[in-house]
C-alpha cells in the first residue's frame, strides 16, 4: 500500500442471505487504487464483480446482501463506518456508479435532463435554474445537444442512454467512478465510441476508476491496473502489462487463452473446463483448483494467499 | 392530448349506445314486467290492457327503437312506469348522493391505501408488513354489505355512538363510507404493495440511490411514480365499483342514491327505471375511467406518446 | 423415465419467460406445488378449503339437526344445545350454516367454471385470429365491461330469474367478458414471444402451437383469476340473495341466511354473525390460495 492510495478495500466480505441458502459471493477482497489511475476488474458473470461496487457504494439490497466484513478507506475515511447520511453526501458525489444496462438504469417516467440536474442539485446547492444550466452543459459534454433536456428515456437509443447515464455520472466531478460493465449492453461500434468518450472525460477530470468488465478488449484499452476475480476472490493482481504479458495464474492464462486471436490461426479456441464453483459452497483451498491442470495434493486442503511474482505482481496460486 | 380527450369522448357514444342495447336486451328476457305489478291480483285481461297502455305488447325491435330514440335524440328518459315521476329528475336527485359516497370512498382508499402499500413494500417480510398484508387480504375478503351490518350492530346498536340508518349530518355519512371503503383501502394497499415491490427492485432505482438521493426521495421522486401507473388504473376501476356497488350498502343505510333507487325499480320490475339508472351509472364509469387513463398519461410520458402516436396513425 | 428427465430439467431454472417443453411440464407443475407448500398462507389457505368442502360434503351427517328442522325453540341464543343459536322460525343455525356451504361452494365453482370456459374460448379465438372477429368481440367486452360490475351481475340475475342454478348461470355469465379479455391479452402476449416464432421454424402445426406453446404459457393469469372469482362469485351471490334478487329467502345459502337474518340484527346477531363469518372465512381462504398460486406461479415475484 503506497503513500497516494486513494481507494483502499481490506478484505472485503459480502454474502447474500436467503431462507434457503448462503451465497459467499465476495470473499477477502483487497484492492488499492492511486488518484487517477484506472483498474479494471476482470471475471466471469457471477464472480462477485457488481457486488464489490455496490458493496463500496453501499448500494447493495439488504437483505438479501450482508457485508460480513472488511473496510473500505476512501481518501483515508472508512466508508462502511460512515453514518448513512455523510454517506448519501459521498454518492454521486464523490463516488458514483455507472449502470451495467443503460436500458433499465433510467427512470422512464423523468425526463432525461432532470435525471441529472437531480444530482447537481443534490449536492452542488444550487439553483434550479443553475442545476439545469450544468445538466445541459453535461449533456453536451458526453455528445448529446442540450435540446433533448426535456425528453424521456425511451426516446433514447441504447448507446445515448448510456451516455446520460455517464453525464449523470460525471455530473458533480466525483474522485471515484465505478464503471459496471459499461459497454456490455452496447454495440460494438457504440463501445468504442464509448470508450473513447470515457479516455476523454477520464483525461479531462482525473478520476480515479474501477471498471468491471469481462472484456479484456476494454481492459487493454482502458486500465493501468488489472485484478482479475474468481468466485469472489482476487487471483491474481498487478500492471495491465505484467498481468497480460506474464499471466501467473492458471485461470488468468485460461482466459487469454479463450480469446479469440487475429494473428494466430486456431481451429479451435480453448475454454477453461468446468464450471465456477458454487457458490454456497465453495471448495476450502483454492477456489480454482476443480478446474485447474495443475492441481495437486496441496491445492485443495486450505485457503491459498496471495504470493508476489513480480513486482506489484501479485498471484492467488501455489506454483 | 385535448384531441386524444375529445376522440375518447366520441367513441364513448357508441359505446353508451351498446351499454342501453345490451341492458335492454337483457331486461327484455327477464319474466315479469311493471304491467303485473300494477295491477296486482286483478284479472288477466286487465293485465293486458295495462300492458298495452304502456306500450309493453309492442314487438322488442319496435319499443328499443322507441327508446333510443327518446334517450339519445330527445334525451328523455321518460317516466317511471310504476311511480309516473320523470327518471330525469329522479336521478338528478338521487345520482349526488351516490357520488359524493363513491367520491369520499375512493379519496379514503387512495390517501389510506398508498401509503400503507409503500409501508408495506418498505418494510417487506417485517412485522408492519405482515400486518399490512394481512389485514388488506382480510378486507378484501369481507363482504361489504356483511361488514356494514356489523358496524350497524356495534356502533349503533351496542355502543349508540352512530345512528343506524338513514340521512343527515356527517354522522349518518361515517358507516356507510367507512363500510365502502375498506374494501377499496385493501385493494389499493395490495395492489401499491406489489407494484413498489416490482419497481424497489429494478435499476433505476437503484441508480438513483447511488446518486446520494435519500430514502425518501429515492422513493417520492423515482420509486412512486413508476409504481402509480397499475395503481391509478385499480383506483379507477374501483372507483366505478363503488358508484355502483355501493347499492347494497346505500340499500342496507337506506341512503337515497342510485343504488336504493335501483334495486327498487329491479323489485318493482320498472324497467325505464332502471334502464335510466343503469345509463347513467355507466357513463359515469366510463367517464372515471377515461379520467384514470388521463391519469396514466399523465403520470407516464410512454403511455402519452402511444395517444399520440395512435391518433397519428388513424 | 419421463418422470426422471423432468425432475433432472427441474434444476433449471427455465428462463425468463421461456417456452416449456413437454418433459419440463411435470416438473414445473410440481415446482409450482413445491413453492406453494412453502408458502404459510397457501397451507392454511387450502386446508380451510379442504375443510369447508368436507363439512359440505358430510353435512347431512355432521349437522345436529335437519336444514329445515324447527325445533320449537325461537331465537335460542349460542349455547351447548345450538352452537350458533337458532333463527325466528327455531330452525338450528349451525346445521343451517354448514348446509349453507354446499350451496355457497357449488356456486362459486360451478360459476366459475362457466366464466372460465366460455371466457378462455372465446378470448382465444379472439387473440389468435384476430381480425374483424377479435374486433367485434372486443367491442362487445368493452360495452359489457363499462356497466359497472355489480349492476351487471343484478341485470343478469334478475334476467335469468331467481334460484339455485338461474344465479349461477348468471354470476358465471357475468365473468365471461373480463376473462375473455384476459385471456386474449395473455394470448397476444406470448403469440410475440421468439419461442413461437421458433415453433413455427421447425414447422409446428397452429393446432400443435395452441395447445401445446401459447395455452400453457397464458394459462397461468386465467388460473390465478379463476381461483380468485370463486371467492368473488361467493360474495356477489350472497349480496344478490341478500337483496332477494338470488336465491330464495328460505334457502340456508350463507347471502339468505343473512337476508333473512336481517331483520333481527338488533336483538339476536346471532343470525347474522355466524353466516356472515362463514363466508369471511371460506372467502378469505380462496383468496389466501389465489395469493400465493399467483406468488408460485411468477418465480419473478419470489425474489
Amino acid at each position: 500500500m503506497s503513500q497516494d492510495t486513494f481507494l483502499s478495500v481490506r478484505g472485503l466480505t459480502v454474502e447474500y442471505v436467503t431462507k434457503y441458502e448462503t451465497v459467499q459471493a465476495v470473499n477477502g477482497v483487497c484492492l488499492d487504487l492511486s488518484k487517477g489511475q484506472t483498474l479494471g476488474l476482470v471475471g466471469e458473470t457471477g464472480a462477485g464483480k457488481t457486488t464489490i461496487a455496490r458493496a463500496v457504494t453501499r448500494i447493495l439490497q439488504s437483505p438479501p446482501a450482508a457485508v460480513r466484513g472488511g473496510e473500505i478507506f476512501l481518501d483515508g475515511v472508512d466508508l462502511l463506518k460512515l453514518p448513512e447520511r455523510e454517506m448519501c453526501h459521498m454518492r454521486g458525489n464523490r463516488i458514483s456508479m455507472i449502470f451495467q444496462d443503460p436500458m433499465t438504469a433510467l427512470n422512464p417516467v423523468m425526463c432525461v435532463g432532470n435525471q441529472i440536474a437531480e444530482v447537481i442539485r443534490k449536492h452542488d446547492h444550487v439553483s434550479a435554474a443553475a442545476a439545469r444550466q450544468q445538466a445541459e452543459m453535461s449533456l453536451e459534454l458526453v455528445g448529446i445537444p442540450a435540446q433533448r433536456y426535456g425528453e424521456y428515456p425511451h426516446q433514447f437509443s441504447g448507446g445515448m442512454k448510456q451516455r446520460v447515464v455517464i453525464a449523470a455520472a460525471l455530473a458533480c466531478g466525483p474522485d471515484l467512478l465505478l464503471a459496471d460493465e459499461p459497454t456490455t449492453a452496447l454495440d460494438v461500434t457504440i463501445q468504442a465510441q464509448m470508450l473513447d468518450m470515457m479516455h476523454r472525460l477520464h483525461d479531462l477530470k482525473e478520476t480515479s476508476t474501477v471498471i468491471i468488465t469481462h472484456d479484456m478488449g476494454v481492459v487493454a484499452e482502458m486500465c493501468d491496473y488489472v485484478a482479475v476475480i474468481y468466485a469472489g476472490e482476487i487471483v491474481e493482481y498487478g500492471a495491465l502489462e505484467d498481468v497480460f504479458d506474464h499471466a501467473a495464474h492458471p485461470y488468468t492464462v485460461g482466459l487469454f487463452a479463450a480469446i479469440p486471436s487475429m494473428w494466430e490461426d486456431v481451429a479451435r479456441l480453448t475454454p477453461i473446463p468446468g464450471q465456477p464453483p458454487d457458490p454456497t459452497a465453495l471448495p476450502v483451498g483454492c477456489k480454482f483448483s476443480p478446474r485447474c491442470a495443475y492441481m495437486d495434493g496441496e491445492c485443495g486442503a486450505r485457503p491459498v494467499e496471495m504470493k508476489t511474482v513480480g513486482p506489484g505482481h501479485t498471484c492467488r496460486c501455489l506454483r | 392530448m385535448i384531441r386524444y380527450v375529445f376522440r375518447r369522448l366520441a367513441l364513448m357514444i357508441p359505446i353508451i349506445i351498446g351499454v342501453t342495447v345490451l341492458v335492454f336486451t337483457i331486461i327484455w328476457f327477464t319474466p315479469g314486467d311493471a304491467a303485473e305489478v300494477l295491477a296486482g291480483n286483478a284479472p288477466r285481461e286487465q293485465v293486458e290492457e295495462l300492458r298495452r297502455l304502456m306500450g309493453l305488447d309492442r314487438p322488442y325491435i319496435v319499443q328499443l327503437g322507441d327508446y333510443l330514440y327518446n334517450v339519445f335524440i330527445r334525451h328523455d328518459f321518460g317516466k317511471a312506469l310504476v311511480n309516473k315521476t320523470s327518471i330525469s329528475a329522479d336521478i338528478v336527485m338521487r345520482f349526488p348522493k351516490s357520488l359524493i359516497f363513491a367520491v369520499f370512498g375512493i379519496l379514503i382508499s387512495v390517501f389510506a391505501g398508498i401509503p400503507l402499500g409503500v409501508y408495506a413494500a418498505l418494510h417487506q417480510n417485517k412485522t408492519g408488513d405482515s400486518l399490512a398484508t394481512a389485514f388488506s387480504l382480510l378486507f378484501v375478503s369481507t363482504p361489504g354489505f356483511w361488514l356494514a351490518l356489523m358496524l350497524v350492530l356495534l356502533f349503533a346498536y351496542r355502543l349508540g355512538w352512530l345512528p343506524p340508518y338513514g340521512m343527515g349530518g356527517v354522522e349518518y355519512w361515517i358507516m356507510p363510507v367507512l363500510a365502502n371503503c375498506f374494501h377499496g383501502v385493501a385493494i389499493i394497499t395490495r395492489q401499491t404493495r406489489s407494484s413498489m415491490l416490482e419497481v424497489i427492485r429494478s435499476d433505476f432505482v437503484v441508480m438513483a440511490r447511488s446518486k446520494g438521493l435519500s430514502e425518501g426521495e429515492v422513493i417520492v421522486r423515482h420509486a412512486l411514480p413508476n409504481a402509480l401507473i397499475p395503481i391509478i388504473a385499480v383506483a379507477g376501476m374501483n372507483f366505478g365499483g363503488m358508484l355502483g356497488g355501493g347499492l347494497i350498502i346505500e340499500k342496507v343505510f337506506s341512503i337515497p342514491g342510485i343504488g336504493n333507487y335501483l334495486v327498487t325499480a329491479v323489485g318493482q320490475r320498472d324497467f325505464t327505471a332502471v334502464m335510466g339508472g343503469v345509463i347513467i351509472t355507466s357513463l359515469f364509469f366510463s367517464l372515471v375511467m377515461l379520467a384514470a387513463d388521463l391519469g396514466m398519461a399523465f403520470v407516464d410520458p410512454r403511455v402519452k406518446e402511444q395517444y399520440s402516436t395512435a391518433r397519428r396513425r388513424k | 423415465m419421463t418422470a426422471a428427465k423432468g425432475t433432472a430439467a427441474g434444476y433449471q431454472r427455465p428462463p425468463g419467460g421461456g417456452a416449456i417443453s413437454a418433459q419440463a411440464r411435470s416438473s414445473q407443475i410440481r415446482q409450482v406445488i413445491g413453492r406453494m407448500l412453502d408458502s404459510k398462507k397457501a397451507v392454511i389457505g387450502v386446508t380451510v378449503i379442504v375443510l369447508f368442502a368436507v363439512l359440505a360434503i358430510c353435512a347431512d351427517f355432521v349437522a345436529p339437526y335437519g336444514v329445515e328442522t324447527m325445533t320449537g325453540d325461537i331465537f335460542a341464543p349460542p349455547g351447548a344445545k345450538h352452537w350458533f343459536g337458532t333463527d325466528d322460525l327455531g330452525r338450528d343455525l349451525f346445521s343451517r350454516v354448514i348446509c349453507g356451504a354446499k350451496y355457497s361452494i357449488v356456486l362459486g365453482l360451478g360459476a366459475t367454471l362457466i366464466g372460465a370456459v366460455s371466457g378462455v374460448a372465446i378470448g382465444s379465438v379472439s387473440g389468435y385470429y384476430g381480425g374483424p372477429a377479435d374486433e367485434f368481440i372486443m367491442r362487445c367486452i368493452d360495452v359489457i365491461q363499462s356497466i359497472p360490475g355489480v349492476l351487471f351481475n343484478m341485470a343478469l340475475a334478475v334476467a335469468f330469474g331467481g334460484g339455485f342454478f338461474n344465479t349461477m348461470l348468471a354470476l358465471g355469465v357475468a365473468q365471461i367478458a373480463g376473462t375473455a379479455r384476459l385471456m386474449r391479452s395473455s394470448i397476444l402476449n406470448v403469440r410475440k414471444m421468439e419461442y413461437i416464432d421458433a415453433a413455427s421454424s421447425i414447422n409446428c402445426g397452429d393446432w400443435r402451437k395452441i395447445t401445446r406453446h401459447i395455452i400453457p404459457n397464458a394459462f397461468s393469469p386465467i388460473l390465478v383469476r379463476a381461483t380468485m372469482s370463486v371467492g368473488t362469485v361467493i360474495m356477489s351471490a350472497a349480496g344478490l340473495s341478500f337483496l332477494g334478487l338470488g336465491l330464495p329467502v328460505d334457502s340456508p345459502e350463507w347471502g339468505a341466511l343473512l337476508s333473512s337474518g336481517r331483520d333481527f340484527i338488533k336483538k339476536y346477531p346471532q343470525m347474522m354473525l355466524f353466516p356472515g363469518l362463514f363466508l369471511l372465512v371460506f372467502v378469505l381462504a380462496v383468496n389466501m390460495t389465489g395469493d400465493s398460486l399467483r406468488d408460485a406461479l411468477d418465480p419473478k415475484l419470489k425474489r
